[in-house]
């Protein structure tokens, strides 16, 4: 059974459909992906899921469970986690203490754990080595390294889904490596993960399931080999084809 | 809403009755033109806040300025009406609005909404400090009606000219601000500048003087209401200004937005209230009869309405804002310190009230209790970010829990506590949810309705005037004035010890976080609702307790200490000291406090025919107000300030970096540059078949290989 569905949801912004009977899922152990064109509907959705947005027509299950229209901290509780395209970080606590607040938080509703919060926090920031600056603010932090923070402060709630927003924009070639090696660990670990992307060629090597979205409607899914050769995506990408062909 | 639906079940039976069916019309008639009024005062605040994104605290003391200066010109002066109308409308308010824009609020980019919010609360309490400087502060002002003694009769019921001049003007007003909103370029302009300022830049507007525009046309609206309103009543500054302020509860109807729903809101509040005032002429037959209903049903319904509404709208949508920085630093409160500081504030407490005189002590206590009050704002304002009008109100309540069940016990105290904290969660209930304005707003309408409704209660208050027995614990009596001084030092450190333990602990961090970005916590899992209603009891029960002491360091619980108003200074000040700070807190009670100390020692001289005692003690009655608009200048509140000033002073005298750590909380904070992101914008295309073929002769893309290459 998928994670995370998303049942042919749609989301109306004033009188444009952002999002028309969208249907996508997350299935654990494996990095699944969502590429779209800028405007695609990519972050709508990905609101839509972590209940940030509510659809005028659709559903999201988890596990099978509905949970459509409950809010964002019951699903985080169930299990789901996310990052922002534009960072989210508390800017005015350390890289540590935002680990911390997480993990506290977790704590305050249980989640049948054991761990202390400082101990959740130490394995996060070793498993993806956010030590050098642990302790700086996180508003003085670089765009690479604030990405890894609220990839560990995500972390810490022991999430069984985790959703990224563009967690690769901003970074240089090695920190989006090193991202992606982290992720593959995560998977292999039994998470099941959904990243948003801007960057094809991460996504190709990271997915193993790929949904394309284009003016708010999804337009293919499949393995990363057939999405690259699917003529819809390509004209996605660079518009209708030219009488002389793309 | 009962009161409009008892009316609609007896229609039928009112209608049969010849002499029941003009009393109905008239209540109609009445209802329909206070609508007109509250319309024109909300669409003000509408406009302001679609149009510059504030809301306008201030927008009452407009409209109330506006008909001071209509009675100067008019009744004072005997100009005719309609000069002194336009040069009002076109020409002052105008002028009001503008200066209020290019002064106060054009200085506040870079602020957080608490600080934007608390200066227009600010602006506020000065103007109604300002009014009664230039007009006096008696309260039998009263403006001519339009073409007096005119009216016309329809189905039976006595219009005046003056009634069917407000609703044309309704009218007119939203007629106007349609066009004006949807189908002028300034209007477009003004609309767009709240969407995006830099971009509508980038398009040719010009932010600065549209924002301008929208400030001058907001007081313009406010001024007329106020004139037209003015007309109903003997007023005086504050019963003006609050009269405006009813309608506030027509523009959330309409969630500050949509005129057309402000518009059925004003229709709405206006016809409860007139029903309600005409209909309610004795307490139904279930009330007690000692409590009284039917003289303080008039003034509650805006504000019981306002409650209800803020119930009834929808939740709002919780936006991923990305990282905010603020000029304002976040303080770190260290343990040690604190408790060095709490030491040498009870000695030197102690020492000081050994060598005061009798009011000295008495003044500098009633600091110290102003000060514990003002603590109640740490937690809430300064840690989560969320602002209150009414802590001097839940001091209020404390202070009459004291009153009725302290006898020298600490019961009392005790009830003080629970009382205010239970008060608390009635108010905060339906604004938690929602975003912080309307907090601000569901905490202004509870201050009034205490000072209206249950304030005036003879079965609570018999006088205005309650006697309190100070605490005697276990023998220790705090009888003497030295004693309780000392023991409300203790009691501020001790609370200030708890507040830091706090801050330093899991729920501190988590009110930081919220305060950061709500959206994240939400999806970490944080219940935001229930986490703001917990920092609201908290903070309104240590106001409660407050409330308790304050009315100790007097011996007695003085309505007049807790009205309405008296909520005003006290924000401001515990703002101004520096909210995020216990030691901030002390600076604002004290000064609070020693401003009523200051006008006192003023002696009365006559220069230029203005009596120099009069002249100080305004002036002293204004500085909150002042002191809050300037925090646009400096939001971090005095003693971060002279913190900052002795730090300079010491990197002068020692060289900077005398210090190895570099602490991160001293780095310059500034704004972010504004960051256009053209997606966010839902600025999007599709290039057409020609731009792509134009582009692929340039860069020869070839996509399908491209993402072939880059498979694993």
């Amino acid at each position: 059974m998928p994670l995370l569905d998303a049942k042919e949801v749609s989301v109306r912004f004033g009188g444009h459909m952002a999002l028309l009977d969208v249907t996508m899922s997350v299935e654990p152990g494996r990095i699944t992906g969502l590429i779209g064109p800028n405007g695609a509907g990519k972050t709508t959705l990905f609101n839509v899921m972590t209940g940030l947005q509510d659809p005028v027509r659709g559903r999201v299950l988890m596990n099978g469970i509905d949970v459509t229209g409950s809010p964002p901290h019951e699903r985080s509780q169930r299990g789901m986690a996310r990052t922002f395209q534009r960072l989210e970080l508390f800017g005015s606590l350390t890289a540590y203490e935002n680990l911390q607040v997480a993990a506290e938080i977790k704590r305050m509703w249980g989640g049948g754990t054991s761990v202390p919060a400082d101990e959740r926090v130490e394995s996060a920031i070793e498993l993806i080595g956010m030590r050098p600056f642990v302790h700086k603010r996180a508003d003085v932090l670089t765009t690479g390294q604030a990405r890894l923070v609220e990839l560990g402060r995500a972390l810490v709630t022991r999430p069984k889904v985790l959703l990224l927003d563009e967690p690769a924009s901003g970074l240089d070639a090695d920190e989006t490596e090193y991202f992606g090696t982290i992720l593959k660990g995560l998977a292999k670990a039994g998470m099941g993960i959904l990243i948003v992307e801007h960057d094809v060629p991460l996504v190709m090597k990271l997915c193993s399931q790929i949904f394309v979205l284009d003016f708010g409607q999804m337009i293919a899914s499949g393995p990363p080999a057939a999405i690259q050769g699917n003529q819809r995506v390509i004209e996605a990408y660079l518009g209708a084809p030219a009488g002389s062909g793309a | 809403m009962t009161g409009l639906g008892a009316v609609m079940a007896s229609l039928p039976a009112l209608l049969a009755d010849q002499s029941r069916l003009s009393e109905f019309l008239g209540f109609t008639v009445f209802g329909i033109v206070l609508a007109a009024i509250y319309f024109i005062a909300a669409s003000g605040l509408v406009v302001t806040y679609t149009t510059s994104g504030m809301f306008n605290f201030a927008h009452g003391a407009v409209g109330m300025i506006g008909a001071f200066t209509y009675w100067q010109l008019v009744v004072s002066w005997g100009w005719p009406v309609v000069p002194s109308l336009l040069i009002i409308l076109l020409v002052i308010a105008p002028l009001l609005g503008v200066f209020i824009e290019r002064v106060v609020m054009r200085g506040l980019q870079g602020v957080s909404e608490v600080t934007r919010t608390v200066v227009s609360i600010a602006l506020l309490f000065s103007l109604i400090r300002v009014a009664p400087m230039i007009w006096g502060s008696k309260n039998t002002y009263k403006v001519p009606a339009f073409f007096a003694g005119n009216s016309v009769e329809i189905a039976g019921v006595g219009v005046t000219y003056h009634q069917l001049v407000t609703i044309a003007i309704a009218i007119g007003v939203a007629v106007f601000l349609r066009w004006l909103l949807f189908l002028t370029r300034l209007g477009v302009a003004m609309r767009a500048v709240v969407d995006s300022r830099p971009l509508s830049r980038l398009n040719g507007a010009r932010p600065e003087r549209t924002s301008a525009a929208s400030w001058a046309l907001g007081s313009s609206l406010a001024a007329l209401a106020g004139i037209l309103v003015a007309e109903r009543i003997v007023f005086d500054v504050v019963a003006l200004t609050f009269l405006v302020v009813n309608a506030y509860a027509a523009a959330v109807v309409g969630r500050l937005t949509s005129l057309t729903r402000t518009f059925v809101g004003a229709v709405v509040l206006a016809l409860v209230q007139s029903y309600g005032q005409g209909y309610l002429q004795e307490n139904p037959a279930w009330l007690p009869k000692d409590l009284d209903v039917v003289n303080t049903v008039s003034t509650a319904v805006p504000v019981v309405l306002l409650l209800v509404v803020l119930l009834l709208i929808p939740q709002a949508r919780l936006r991923a804002a990305g990282i905010q920085r603020s000029r304002e630093a976040v303080p770190h409160p260290k343990i040690r310190l604190t408790l060095i500081g709490v030491g040498s504030l009870v000695a030197v407490v102690a020492l000081v009230s050994l060598v005061m005189g009798g009011d000295d002590r008495i003044t500098w206590s009633k600091g110290l209790a102003l000060a514990i009050i003002m603590l109640s704002l740490v937690p809430l304002t300064g840690y989560g970010g969320q602002i209150s009008l009414a802590q001097m109100s839940f001091a209020g309540l404390g202070a009459y829990a004291v009153a009725t069940w302290g006898d020298g016990s600490p019961v009392g105290l005790l009830a003080a506590v629970v009382i205010a904290a239970a008060a608390g969660v009635l108010v905060a209930l339906p604004a938690l949810r929602l975003s912080g304005i309307y907090l601000a707003l569901a905490t202004l309408a509870f201050a009034y309705f205490v000072e209206k409704v249950v304030f005036p209660q003879r079965l609570l208050f018999p006088t205005a005037t309650k006697p309190v027995k100070r605490l005697n614990l276990f023998g220790l009596s705090l009888d003497d004035d030295r004693a309780y001084m000392v023991f409300l030092a203790v009691v501020f450190g001790l609370l200030t010890v708890g507040i830091v333990l706090l801050r330093l602990g899991p729920f501190g961090r988590r009110l930081q976080a919220m305060k950061d970005s709500p959206a994240a916590c939400a999806t970490l899992g944080l219940n935001l609702t229930r986490t703001k209603l917990q920092v609201f009891v908290l903070s309104s029960a240590i106001a409660g307790l407050g409330g308790g002491l304050y009315a100790g360091v007097g011996k007695a619980a003085n309505t007049i200490d807790y009205s309405a108003l008296q909520n005003l200074p006290v924000l401001l000040m515990a703002v101004a000291g520096g909210v995020a700070l216990c030691s901030g807190a002390l600076v604002g009670g004290l000064l609070l406090a020693s401003f009523g100390l200051g006008a006192k020692s003023i002696p009365s001289i006559e220069v230029l025919g203005v009596d120099s005692k009069t002249f100080f003690t305004n002036l002293f009655a204004l500085a909150p107000g002042l002191i809050g608009i300037a925090l646009g200048r400096n939001p971090n509140g005095i003693v971060a300030g002279m913190s900052e000033w002795a730090r300079a002073k010491y990197d002068a005298r020692f060289g900077a970096g005398a210090d190895d750590e570099v602490d991160l909380d001293r780095l310059p904070r500034l704004p972010l540059e504004p960051v256009l992101d053209v997606e966010h914008m839902g600025l999007f295309r599709a290039f057409s078949a020609d731009e792509v073929a134009a582009i692929d002769a340039v860069v020869r893309v070839d996509v399908g290989k491209e993402m072939a290459h880059a498979a694993p």
